[in-house]
């Protein structure tokens, strides 16, 4: 018991004693659903003429651009509302009909522009200059990079649930000797998809790091988290390989640095509530029991 | 000769009627007057949305950008991406937030009530595409819009010499009290700002004591197991 007890303890001190609940933050996230769907277009022109990998991109672009948004942007400016889908289908129909790289990348050159002028429709200026709300939208870019190499690897676990770190039975071992065997990738469009969103997500940050020098040591610390993260992906590592990267090495940072939850407070006015991954004071009371046990059972032995 | 003057009388009467009319001041204007300038390859036109202008009426500085010549030139999408672009009066200016439109591609509109009658002019910086572009850019006059009030909203000149007596009086007062209400507003900030600390130094405090108390609690269990096996076992022989 007593044994337990311990290593319980001392699991606690291996990473954070709160789990990160991101608020939804509607500017956070038309700057990350942009950037997704330019992550999804550019995996797009590498896979012209290939009807997979289009079928599974069409969908992806389905689930970033649907009828609310059009409906949402219809609200502010219906020229955009208008050319952001027909260019998003224009782009899949030319990937997929007429095998031309060169006309697909003229599309995707096309949306991208459409795509860059709805930021400031439909960003307020103040929250677009906000370092907080772009760090958000690293946050929301990298969710959706673990959630699919998770279904990449058909994980039974939701790599974006903190909390299923510590149900990870491998997540020892991996920590431990700082190496895991590769995953077994069941999904290639979803494995490539997920490098691409880490990747974007890296870019997004590189943008808010040149803007923000005087935080140079924190992003340095995120920047090389990031990394770490890509490079892990490449490798095909494990999901708590995975989720130890984002939520160990990446959040904790970024939320410090960037002040993200307080943001996610702010923009929806719900309190994201602090949850102990598991009491430490209970912990405790364990030991101190424990050791009552334990001095009172041994007494003799140990001679008191 | 009557037969030539036959001829030429109705078309030279003609001529002078369609002169009259389109020297006319009742004549129909021009709905635009927008400038168009050429950098290399590219067509830069701003003008203002509604015009004629007037003073004091909601308005938006507009730019079009266009590659190419003529009615062959087409619109340049997120044309504005790498550009600054200012409007300008007299020695004062102002940068301005272009959006795009909501109908025509590569246009883009800033919304400005210009507040003085006179000569703005927009200040372009930057780059579209690869094309450098730094220039002043005159636009359309701005009137005032009394010559639009029906009927006169003041008296005589007399009295409006009174009405800006009590405006210039208004306006200090408004002054003043625009600065009291300040100071007042950065006092409230700096007490907001120390009760977010304080909350802060509470917050931590109580989670310290949150700790202790639950050690003690601990503590105090592993007591009472104690004395309750001191209690119950029999004493040795």
């Amino acid at each position: 018991m007593l044994l337990s007890a311990i290593i319980a303890s001392g699991l606690i001190y291996t990473h954070p004693a709160f789990a990160h609940n991101f608020g939804g933050d509607e500017s956070a996230s038309w700057l990350a659903k942009m950037a997704e769907i330019r992550t999804e277009v550019s995996i797009v022109a590498k896979h012209v003429g290939d009807k997979g990998a289009i079928d599974y991109y069409s969908d992806a672009l389905g689930e970033y651009w649907n009828a609310n948004d059009t409906r949402e942007m219809g609200e502010r400016n219906t020229l955009l509302a208008t050319e952001i889908p027909s260019t998003i289908n224009a782009t899949l129909d030319d990937a997929q009909k007429t095998g031309n790289e060169n006309v697909v990348n003229d599309d995707i050159t096309k949306l991208n522009d459409y795509l860059d002028e709805s930021i400031p429709v439909r960003v307020d200026k103040d929250k677009l200059n906000n370092s907080t709300v772009q760090a958000l939208a690293v946050v929301f870019v990298l969710k959706e990079s673990l959630e699919k190499y998770g279904d990449a690897i058909n994980s039974t676990v939701d790599l974006n649930d903190m909390s299923q770190m510590n149900m990870s039975g491998d997540h020892m071992s991996g920590m431990s000797n700082g190496m895991s065997m590769p995953s077994t990738i069941v999904d290639q469009n979803k494995y490539e998809n997920s490098i691409g969103l880490a990747t974007t997500a890296q870019s997004v940050f590189n943008d808010l790091a040149a803007k923000n020098t005087d935080k140079s040591d924190a992003n340095a610390k995120i920047s090389t988290a990031l990394t770490k993260l890509i490079q892990d992906l490449n490798n095909k590592s494990d999901a708590s390989t995975i989720m130890t990267d984002v939520h160990v090495n990446l959040h904790p940072v970024l939320i410090s640095t960037y002040n993200v939850q307080e943001a996610a407070e702010n923009s929806t006015g719900y309190t994201p509530p602090a949850v102990p991954e598991f009491p430490l004071p209970a912990i405790l009371i364990v030991v101190s029991i424990a050791g009552v046990v334990v001095a009172t059972r041994f007494r003799p032995r140990l001679g008191f | 000769m009557n037969k030539i003057n036959r001829v030429l009388v109705p078309i030279v009467f003609s001529l002078v009627i369609a002169v009259i009319i389109f020297a006319s001041p009742i004549s129909i204007k021009p709905v635009e007057a927008h400038i168009t300038k050429v950098y290399g390859n590219y067509l830069v036109q701003v003008g203002w949305d509604n015009e004629p202008v007037y003073t004091g009426l909601p308005n938006a500085a507009q730019v079009t950008v266009k590659k190419g010549s003529g009615d062959s030139a087409q619109p340049v999408i997120n044309a504005l991406k790498d550009m600054q672009i200012s409007v300008k009066y007299g020695g004062v200016t102002k940068p301005l937030d272009f959006l795009p439109s909501s109908t025509v591609d590569g246009q883009y509109h800033a919304v400005l009530i210009p507040t003085r009658v006179g000569t703005y002019s927009l200040v372009l910086k930057g780059n579209v595409e690869n094309q450098a572009i730094d220039d002043e850019i005159p636009l359309d006059d701005v009137a005032s819009v009394d010559s639009l009030n029906f009927p006169p909203s003041s008296g005589s000149s007399s009295s409006d010499t009174t009405n800006m007596g009590q405006v210039s009086t208004l306006i200090n007062q408004l002054t003043g009290d625009i600065e009291d209400a300040k100071n007042n507003a950065d006092a409230a900030s700096k007490s907001v700002s120390n009760v977010v600390q304080s909350f802060q130094e509470v917050k931590n405090t109580t989670d310290s004591l949150y700790m202790i108390s639950m050690t003690g609690i601990g503590i105090g269990i592993a007591g009472i197991v104690i004395a309750v096996i001191a209690i119950t076992r029999k004493p040795q022989a």
